[in-house]
């Protein structure tokens, strides 16, 4: 008996030792196979005799039975270290960048157009939109601004020689649009607008949101209330410092313009314009053939650069046109 | 405008200070600009007088002068040539700091010792430069402080007036406005009344009545232009941003800025017969004051004599009739010229003057006389005259009327939203001096006064009455509700579409200008070109044609700075002449250069070429839902490559272009040698209306790929390949993918391959193999028929 025990033993000891599953394979043919050394103890129980055969069989039995589990439970273990093994081998480094590809982005005036858009929308403005090369009675005319009038002078205007003109602001799409509709009006139009100057403030190109509203019964404490809604909301601020001044627009009669009050870096408050606004000329309305007794209603105007650049903090107006990927890709919604 | 705080004081002296004065004019419409203090700290610095001067024993250039200030006398080294025996000067004493930083100190002058400095008035921050040291009243009390003896602490307040306001263009209308706002009266200045000397008159003729409602003028005979205009009087103009020319041109300028009245002064003696107020003739010339010669055209209205042109009436005068040191003998002008006469003479002449600046919009009708009456005291008063009466040509008929406008205080209420009472609106009027009646419970009667150009309608008196009220008196109120737009599309929602879905495939948004370089406009467009009469630069002078020259330039700014992949897109209009008519066309416009993504491990990367630029098109029709057959033609198109250029339609109509930048237009867009590619849509109804999705039920039977690959002619377009086998209409046939093309090695010369997918799929029952099989049999001959296309593998 202690021949077997001494075979059990061998056979754990030669199983642990194997490193691979042809090594494990080779120790079941020495032990198992049909020669193997357990197989001849089986066949060695024909020798004994009947009364030592079944106690000596069930012994061998046993012994091929743990050789048996032992070879499977290393079978386990070698294929699990070989999964271990190839999934380490396959490590990667998680801290190397993901693939990438650019980012697209909106301009800001974009951006800014939309929002200011958005806003308006909430009370029933639509988008009006007018021709950029303009005649003298759309931009000027039209708005109360005869030849001549000082107001030209502030205006800048880029002129062709066939005497049609670069529109200085939106608001001939005003005029344009009481052309065609009647009241009650409601719009924004968002757009180009050009005037003949160009330094660190200036732009010879800029974009302008002009807004009307005709109605009945309009008037100048809804202007106020209407901007100082929208001044909230763009900023994003319901305790923004607002203030409106008189001032003077040919097409408009009161005007004002509305200031904002903003600190600086160091934090003191200064007071900047971002608007200008007022009711709109009983002229203008002649102009555009409605009734001054039945209707009458008021227009506003913004700098949208200028908007952007105090809503971001774009502290040179030229960088708008540069189109420098470095500007643009600062912005999202 | 700009103007000494303590002038206006002197007019009216509201409670309150620098400060405050500047919010209250801000907020009544007069913005202000800024406050300066009218002179920098000058402590240190007295009154003081010479009363002896030696030459420097070592130095030609240099004097010894021993200095009266008041407390003893100290000696002082001067290198100025006015320095002389009983001059009243500035002392900067031991100690004093000047503006330049400069600390004065006792010193050694070529030996001599000198204990301060006497001082210039650009050397006090008072001029900008000056001849000699400063030359002060003798009068003064010496020893006194320099800033008190000449009113140094004072603000200099710069307000921006708009156009309407005219009237606020002096001292006394900026008074006005401060008196009503603070319901004051004003001082009462004293002018004292100036006795004529003598009778002698110049004749005045004015044939362009309209134009020059009233003439003023006089003669003084007998006038001492060289004395120097008095310290007082040369500060307030220099705080008023005036330069001191002589004592007549300076009373002039003085007048105008405390009454509002421009007036002119003529050399009499350089005057023939008489004045004429009349129009240009024929291509007459007249030297400015400034030394430009102007020819003039013949709608400017002239200040002539019997001979020719003197002044350019309400603009600049003349050079050669001009007051200088040499005049003896003066005549003054002081009218009244109609606005719309002087409006635009000044630009047109490339001319903005104080005088044209208020007479385009407005000087009160009233005032010539009593400007002309102050101006001759104060020329009196410091420059002796014998003085002849005023001859005053007038015709009342073509002065401005003031109509008395009625005001119904109902529509006060309604148009500003807020109540406002009859009694508070004719106070109100009555301050800014309208002339008001009563009419009935509603109405007044209110006559505006004649220095008033913008009270014309019953709404200007509304503006101000809001404006004296305080326009942050008014409460805000809620718009009314209206039913808005029901379907809410708008244009600029599809726009804003295009915009985001543009971004989605990696574009930044760029805007660049409109207007461009004449070659930019000629690159891509044969026609006319919109040009710009006063451009800014050539460089920005014509209307863009196209939006690539701007997108390009823009990418090979960012090409220049490091990047290696640029993906621009803009939306913005073209400015075409097409048969003569001008079109304003909004498209959107794309550039596409460099790596395909950015350079990073793990991935090769390449250039980017058509195909990646037609895939983002692709790509964006199909996330906008846009239905409709999307195509792509080959096509030519100025400044494009000819072999990698195609028009894009969406059913069948023209949507843009899309190529490949010709090596030719490279360089003048500042591109090197590469492959740029640019694309043009339409924005327009076909791309921006789209319908509604609708869904569609996919077969639940299985799909079956059967792969081709054949031989054709290396012209044949992939696309009429496709179009050929669709034609067939085979009812099972979902997709075509194109998924190999190869030419070269093992494919004959002038032949390529081409490897299509084609996807089966029917939706009543599983695709039986003999279908399968007839359905590629029938393509297969197709192709042969066709194409003469070789099958190579199935």
């Amino acid at each position: 008996m202690c021949e077997l025990d001494d075979l059990l033993k061998t056979a754990n000891q030669d199983i642990v030792a194997t490193t691979d599953l042809r090594e494990l394979e080779e120790l079941r043919v020495r032990y198992l196979g049909k020669k193997g050394l357990v197989t001849e103890q089986l066949k060695a129980l024909g020798k004994l005799s009947a009364e030592e055969r079944p106690a000596a069989g069930q012994r061998v039995n046993q012994i091929k039975q743990a050789i048996q589990s032992a070879l499977e439970s290393r079978v386990s273990e070698l294929e699990e270290a070989a999964v271990a093994e190839k999934l380490k081998s396959e490590t990667i480094d998680v801290t190397l960048p993901g693939r990438t590809s650019s980012v697209g982005t909106l301009h800001p005036v974009t951006i800014t157009l939309r929002r200011i858009e958005k806003l308006f929308q909430r009370h029933g403005f639509e988008v009006a939109d007018g021709p950029e090369i303009e005649d003298d009675f759309h931009n000027f005319e039209a708005l109360n601004i005869p030849p001549h009038h000082p107001a030209r002078a502030m205006h800048d205007t880029f002129y062709f020689d066939d005497g049609l003109l670069l529109r200085t602001h939106t608001s001939s799409v005003q005029i344009r649009t009481m052309e065609n509709s009647s009241p009650p009006i409601r719009i924004i139009a968002p757009g180009r607008v050009y005037r003949c100057d160009s330094d660190i403030t200036h732009s010879p190109m800029f974009h302008q949101v002009e807004g009307l509203l005709v109605d009945i019964d309009i008037n100048f404490a809804q202007l106020k209330g209407l901007v100082v809604e929208f001044l909230h909301a763009f900023f994003e601020n319901d305790q923004l410092g607002i203030r409106f001044r008189p001032s003077y627009f040919p097409f408009t009669e009161p005007s004002a313009e509305v200031d904002i009050e903003w600190h600086d870096d160091a934090g003191n408050s200064n007071w900047l314009e971002v608007m200008g606004c007022g009711m709109v000329h009983p002229n203008v309305f002649k102009q555009v053939g409605i009734d001054v007794n039945k209707f009458n209603g008021f227009a506003f105007g913004l700098g949208v650069e200028r908007l952007a650049m105090l809503y971001y903090g774009v502290r040179d107006l030229r960088m708008f046109y540069e189109n420098d990927l470095r500007f643009l890709r600062q912005f999202t919604i | 405008m700009k103007f000494s705080e303590n002038w206006l004081r002197q007019w009216v002296d509201p409670q309150i200070s620098t400060e405050e004065l500047g919010q209250q004019l801000t907020m009544a419409g007069l913005e202000l600009d800024g406050i300066e203090p009218a002179a920098p700290d000058l402590t240190g610095v007295v009154v003081a007088r010479i009363e002896s001067v030696s030459p420097h024993p070592d130095a030609d250039k240099l004097q010894v002068c021993q200095v009266n200030l008041g407390d003893g006398t100290r000696q002082i080294v001067c290198g100025a040539d006015n320095a002389r025996t009983g001059l009243v000067t500035a002392l900067a004493t031991e100690r004093a700091q000047l503006p330049g930083g400069l600390k004065i100190k006792a010193a050694k002058l070529r030996g001599v010792e000198s204990f301060g400095m006497l001082c210039a008035a650009n050397e006090l921050g008072l001029d900008e430069d000056s001849d000699g040291i400063i030359e002060l009243n003798e009068n003064l009390t010496i020893g006194m402080s320099l800033m008190e003896a000449l009113d140094l602490n004072d603000a200099v307040l710069d307000i921006d007036l708009t156009p309407n306001r005219s009237d606020c263009l002096s001292i006394e209308g900026v008074a006005r406005e401060v008196a009503a706002l603070n319901s004051l009266a004003m001082n009462v200045i004293d002018m004292p009344e100036i006795k004529q000397d003598i009778d002698e008159q110049f004749a005045i003729t004015v044939n362009s009545q309209q134009d020059c409602p009233r003439y003023c003028g006089r003669v003084l005979r007998d006038v001492d232009t060289k004395v120097r205009t008095p310290i007082w009087m040369q500060e307030r103009l220099r705080r008023g941003g005036i330069r001191c020319i002589n004592i007549i041109v300076d009373v002039c300028n003085y007048v105008m800025l405390e009454l509002g009245q421009p007036m002119h002064a003529f050399d009499l003696g350089k005057l023939s017969q008489e004045i004429t107020v009349r129009m240009a003739s024929g291509s007459e010339k007249l030297t400015l004051l400034d030394g430009k010669q102007i020819t003039l055209s013949e709608n400017s209205l002239v200040i002539a004599d019997a001979d020719k042109a003197l002044a350019l009436a309400g603009v600049m005068g003349g050079e050669e009739s001009a007051v200088t040191m040499e005049t003896q003998h003066v005549f003054l002008e002081s009218a009244f010229f109609n606005p719309v006469t002087i409006a635009g003479k000044a630009r047109e002449y490339g001319l903005h003057t104080e005088s044209s600046h208020r007479f385009e919009r407005g000087v009160d009708p009233n005032l010539a006389m009593r400007a002309i009456q102050r101006a001759t005291q104060l020329i009196k008063q410091y420059a002796g005259a014998r003085v002849g009466p005023v001859s005053e040509v007038a015709n009342d008929n073509n002065l401005p009327q003031r109509e008395p406008i009625t005001l119904s205080i109902s529509k006060v209420s309604n148009l500003l939203g807020v109540e406002a009472t009859s009694l508070e609106v004719i106070s109100i009027l009555e301050d800014l001096r309208c002339a008001v009646q009563q009419v009935d419970a509603d109405q007044i009667l209110v006559t505006p006064p004649s220095h008033r150009f913008d009270m014309q309608i019953d709404v200007d008196l509304v503006e101000e009455v809001a404006r004296l009220k305080g326009y942050q008196q008014f409460p805000t109120q809620s718009l009314p509700v209206v039913a808005t737009n029901i379907s809410g599309k708008q244009k600029s929602d599809s726009v804003f579409a295009l915009q985001e879905g543009f971004s989605a495939l990696g574009y930044n948004e760029a805007v660049t200008f409109s207007f461009t370089e004449q070659e930019h406009c000629h690159l891509f467009y044969e026609g006319d070109v919109k040009q710009l009469a006063n451009p800014i630069s050539t460089a920005l002078s014509n209307m863009r044609t196209s939006l690539w020259p701007g997108l390009c330039e823009a990418a090979s700014y960012n090409l220049k700075r490091q990047h290696t992949a640029v993906k621009l897109f803009e939306i913005g209009r073209k400015y075409l002449i097409q048969s003569g008519l001008l079109q304003q066309t909004e498209v959107l416009a794309g550039v596409v250069v460099g790596d395909v993504a950015p350079r990073q491990w793990g991935l090769a990367t390449r250039s980017m070429d058509f195909y990646d630029a037609k895939g983002d098109i692709e790509q964006l029709m199909s996330s906008l839902g846009v239905a409709g057959l999307l195509e792509f033609r080959a096509h030519s198109h100025l400044g494009l490559h000819t072999g990698k250029t195609a028009q894009i339609l969406l059913d069948g109509q023209p949507l843009g272009v899309i190529g490949a930048l010709h090596p030719n237009v490279l360089k003048p867009l500042g591109l090197a040698k590469r492959e740029v590619l640019v694309f043009e849509l339409k924005i327009d109804g076909n791309l921006l209306d789209k319908s509604p999705s609708r869904f569609e039920l996919w077969s639940k039977y299985p799909q079956v790929r059967r792969d081709l690959t054949f031989t054709v002619s290396a012209e044949t377009a992939a696309q009429s390949i496709l179009d050929a086998i669709y034609a067939l209409q085979i009812s099972e046939l979902q997709d075509i993918v194109i998924f190999s093309v190869y030419q070269g090695e093992g494919v004959l010369q002038g032949a390529k391959s081409v490897s299509l997918g084609l996807i089966l799929q029917d939706f009543s029952s599983t695709l039986t193999e003999q279908q399968i099989e007839q359905t590629m049999t029938n393509i297969i001959s197709l192709l042969a028929d066709k194409f003469d296309a070789e099958l190579r593998s199935t």
